[in-house]
């Protein structure tokens, strides 16, 4: 019996771990390395800097912008996320119609289909000439709206959030909804008992039943959405025009593989997962107390 | 108005917004499906119109003229031996270590179940190196170890969430018939968690299907390309020789499979998602 343990271990568990410490633990490790070196590729020899990169990296304007762009994405589709998609789920929680059933399937959609799918239909979308939104707005007489969406540095960031959003907030809505549906009902009839409506019972019960999912659904969003913008972007604008665009993850980008430059690229992706671990750290913090003392 | 009939408006007009926002989601996806039936011509004069007659032979020029066969044919067997790969993997270990006692059954667990919240930009750039010195780079066995790898996390979150509810009397009950480890994961433990198998299946098989930047950044030959990276890397050719319906056809093929996956099997991702990954 003991025998046959240790070879379902050795069979499964000892390769798993293998290539998963080769090839995830290890270059995170090695990244954390190259930072702090100088290093353009496979002929030159890997020279230690200490802090020439992140000093480079914080005197340099690019970094700056792609930061800003990074947190308006996030923040912005963060909300509007989170809003449309605790809106749908209670909606589909309540009602067991085949409207809302079918509902629930289609906005989970855009999420099945691949980011170069979807980065491409939208820049079908914006197309100054034949896209669907000029198109539209002029249509109902708002033609005075009408932008190049991907040329103009003032629309940009705002038309690459809404791709995102659409891609995401189907997800959010089954995550939400399984999160209500476990919610147990006498909670809902003591509140009406109590004599709460509708709202102070979203307020009351359905929000402090679901805090916990809400709050490990930010965490994997801040994640996710650094990983969707950065396909997103590199398919769709490539950072540009002039760089209004740009991302940390895509600047990170082009400094390794157009640059060969991988200290500097390396800094950057420090950079980025050193926010990313301060922000998972707050909202752990944060969101820790708050609701469902039971 | 009474209090009801005010709520009762208010559910109408939600309904009704929400259905809008439905019409937001689906009709692109319409639209990217009959604009592929068009001409060239039709599309130019009117993006929005149906075609007037259904052609056919978009289809046939994508997948012939841009070799589309070729990268469909690689997409499927990444896809497929990659999810296979996971799926045994990631069963096995997060059985393995939710039933262990040992003491670093629980922090390989959550190293594993880490990866999820690593930016994927941060390890693309010595994620190259290392493939590049164990010559994986540009090779159909490399990009699969990846997908494996980058698989596992979310599929281990969600098994361990599945075998953490499951009690334990079953395997006690079949080690006393005599069954061994193998015989009794592989014919009792793994049937029964179904649900989070194919919860696994379907995401794993949307995002490997679906994947464009780790294909982009460790392939090279055309001939190993996997269809995302295909399709962009014609987009611009198209653009010049303003074919598109030819890419709006490329774009159908993409699309389709993994639309089809998830509507065949979406009535058990809610159930796995409500098991699985919000626990996390």
């Amino acid at each position: 019996m003991i025998g046959n343990k240790k070879s379902f271990v050795a069979l499964y568990l000892v390769p798993t771990l293998l290539v998963y410490g080769v090839f995830c633990v290890y270059p995170c490790l090695k990244s954390l390395f190259l930072s702090l070196c100088s290093w353009s590729g496979f002929s030159s020899g890997i020279k230690f800097v200490g802090m020439e990169n992140f000093v480079k990296l914080f005197a340099d304007p690019v970094v700056w912008k792609a930061l800003k762009n990074n947190l308006f994405l996030l923040i912005v589709c963060t909300i509007v996320t989170f809003a449309l998609a605790l809106a749908f789920a209670i909606m589909a929680a309540g009602k067991k119609s085949r409207y809302h059933q079918g509902l629930r399937v289609i906005y989970f959609i855009p999420y099945v289909m691949s980011i170069a799918i979807v980065s491409v239909l939208w820049t079908f979308i914006y197309n100054p000439s034949f896209g669907l939104v000029n198109g539209f707005l002029e249509k109902i007489g708002l033609g005075s709206l009408t932008h190049v969406w991907l040329g103009e540095a003032e629309v940009i960031m705002g038309a690459l959030s809404v791709p995102l959003i659409w891609i995401n907030t189907g997800f959010y809505m089954i995550m939400f909804l399984a999160a209500i549906l476990n919610i147990p009902d006498d909670r809902y009839e003591a509140a009406r008992i109590d004599g709460a409506g509708a709202f102070q019972q979203f307020r009351f019960v359905t929000i402090p039943g679901i805090w916990h999912e809400i709050r490990t659904s930010l965490v994997f969003f801040s994640v996710t959405a650094l990983n969707f913008s950065f396909e997103l972007v590199y398919v769709m604008t490539r950072g540009g025009p002039n760089r209004s665009s740009e991302l940390l993850t895509t600047y990170l980008y082009e400094n390794a593989f157009v640059y060969s430059d991988y200290g500097y690229a390396s800094a950057i992706g420090v950079l980025l997962s050193g926010i990313l671990f301060v922000m998972i750290f707050v909202i752990m913090q944060t969101m820790k107390r708050g609701y469902r003392d039971e | 108005m009474s209090k009801r009939q005010k709520g009762k408006a208010l559910g109408g007009l939600r309904d009704i917004l929400a259905g809008c926002y439905g019409l937001a989601v689906l009709f692109p996806v319409f639209w990217v499906f009959y604009t592929s039936f068009k001409t060239n011509k039709e599309f130019v004069a009117n993006p929005w119109a149906l075609p007037e007659s259904w052609q056919v032979v978009n289809y046939a020029n994508a997948w012939v003229k841009i070799d589309f066969k070729t990268y469909a044919l690689n997409s499927v067997f990444t896809t497929l031996v990659s999810v296979a790969i996971v799926v045994v993997l990631s069963s096995t270990v997060s059985y393995i270590l939710v039933r262990s006692a040992a003491w670093w059954s629980e922090a390989l667990l959550m190293l594993f179940i880490a990866g999820l919240y690593v930016p994927t930009a941060l390890i693309l750039p010595s994620e190259f190196t290392v493939f590049y010195k164990l010559h994986l780079w540009n090779t159909r066995p490399g990009l699969i170890l990846l997908y494996v790898v980058f698989s596992l996390p979310y599929s281990m979150l969600i098994m361990s969430g599945f075998f953490r509810s499951m009690p334990g009397e079953l395997e006690e009950a079949a080690a006393m018939d005599g069954s061994g480890i193998h015989n009794t994961f592989w014919k009792i433990i793994f049937p029964l968690s179904k649900n989070g198998i194919i919860t696994i299946i379907i995401f794993n098989f949307v995002w490997i299907w679906n994947d464009y930047l780790f294909a982009l950044t460790f392939l090279h030959d055309r001939n190993l390309m996997t269809l995302p990276v295909g399709i962009i890397a014609l987009m611009e050719s198209f653009k010049l020789k303003a074919d598109w319906v030819t890419l709006f056809a490329g774009l159908n093929i993409v699309m389709i499979p993994s639309l089809l996956v998830y509507l065949c099997f979406q009535k058990y991702l809610t159930k796995g998602l409500a098991t699985g990954s919000v626990k996390g």
